[in-house]
């Protein structure tokens, strides 16, 4: 795997989230998606910084749409996951999945009885 | 055309207007269900963490810049001295000799060491701007980095060393103009060199006129008054290097299409 595209844990959840959003992902859809699915409340400057490095590193880019009144005329930014965008995802799960193979993470021997 | 609040005129100073603009209507989406007390919070935790390089770096170029002056360079200097002696004088080391010839003729009409000097120091500031606010894998920090290298021996301020060094810079300015992935780092770091540079080249006269006003050399308000003026020429450097940046190196979204 490239190293450049390597992902971390948190971009990995803002592309997924961004991918089950659709053509609707943006900032605020965003953060209620991930809220929704993983229970944390991720700050706004956080999913920001990792929206921008990620725009940079080639992995999503952005469409604008038309401003809106409750946005104080302001446009919203969506997100479109690139093709390498996707790649890279596909490729941190892969790895994630082949490390999983042959563990039961649930397994009581695995803990010394401590989750039996 | 809309107005935009001051609040978001800050964003927009580290990331660009559109990026600003996007991130302040998301927030202003947010404040409608979660509040105002909610938004400025956000909104602070938000700037902190988009701008927190700029001024980090600032200080740490400020903080590397002075301790070399002040710490390393009389240790770098009799070090580079010592070692250039060292090997001058040791007739088996015909290269050296053939080397130093060389530079010396090839060099011999240039007269630019004074400003190149300046533009060398003026690199002690910027190397660590550049490598805290935009990392080592960027372009201008690496740029940065291999001038700052190779014209390491100027600082000996031995005649030889100095040609040597001014070759160099020559020849890396040459080559990364000449190439197309290399031309605007170069223009940026060029042009975030040059108030640092003027501004030592002047510092002498703002010198003079304190000390022909009568103040001593180690008197309070000449000490202040010189620590203001490298402050603000560092500023000056640090606003040119970061808008330049923004203008001629900072990616571009590549999909500006526009949807109902």
């Amino acid at each position: 795997m490239n190293p450049e595209r390597s992902l971390g844990e948190f971009e990995q959840i803002v592309l997924l989230a961004a991918l089950r959003l659709g053509d609707d992902a943006y900032g605020v859809t965003i953060l209620a998606e991930i809220a929704a699915k993983t229970g944390r409340n991720p700050s706004p400057g956080a999913l920001y910084t990792t929206l921008h490095r990620m725009e940079d590193k080639g992995l999503v880019t952005f469409r604008d749409g038309s401003p809106t009144p409750e946005r104080g005329g302001r446009a919203k930014r969506f997100v479109v996951v690139t093709r390498e965008g996707r790649n890279a995802l596909a490729s941190a799960q892969t790895a994630y999945q082949s490390l999983l193979q042959g563990l039961d993470l649930l397994d009581a021997q695995m803990f010394g009885g401590a989750y039996a | 055309m809309r107005k935009v609040p001051l609040a978001e005129w800050f964003i927009s100073q580290d990331i660009g207007a559109e990026r600003a603009a996007a991130i302040y209507g998301d927030l202003e989406e947010l404040a409608a269900v979660r509040g105002r007390l909610w938004f400025w919070m956000a909104y602070i935790r938000t700037l902190i963490r988009l701008g927190w390089r700029g001024p980090v770096a600032f200080v740490c170029a400020y903080a590397f810049s002075t301790w070399v002056a002040i710490g390393a360079f009389p240790t770098i200097h009799s070090l580079l001295r010592n070692f250039y002696r060292n090997v001058q004088h040791k007739p088996h080391q015909a290269i050296w000799h053939v080397f130093d010839r060389t530079v010396h003729h090839a060099a011999a009409h240039f007269i630019w060491q004074i400003p190149l000097g300046d533009c060398l120091i003026a690199l002690w500031f910027i190397l660590p701007f550049v490598v805290v606010r935009f990392g080592l894998r960027d372009r201008l920090a690496q740029l940065a980095s291999a001038i700052f290298l190779l014209t390491i021996p100027y600082f000996s301020l031995d005649p030889a060393a100095v040609n040597f060094a001014s070759l160099v810079t020559a020849v890396i300015m040459v080559a990364a103009l000449s190439l197309r992935a290399w031309r605007r780092p170069m223009i940026v770091l060029a042009a975030s060199v040059v108030p640092i540079a003027a501004a030592i080249f002047l510092s002498a006269k703002v010198w003079f006129v304190f000390v022909s006003r009568g103040y001593g050399f180690n008197s309070p308000q000449l000490q202040w008054a010189m620590a203001l003026y490298r402050a603000v020429e560092l500023c000056i450097a640090a606003i040119v290097c970061s808008f330049l940046y923004g203008r001629l190196l900072q990616r571009k979204p590549t999909d500006r299409s526009t949807v109902a």
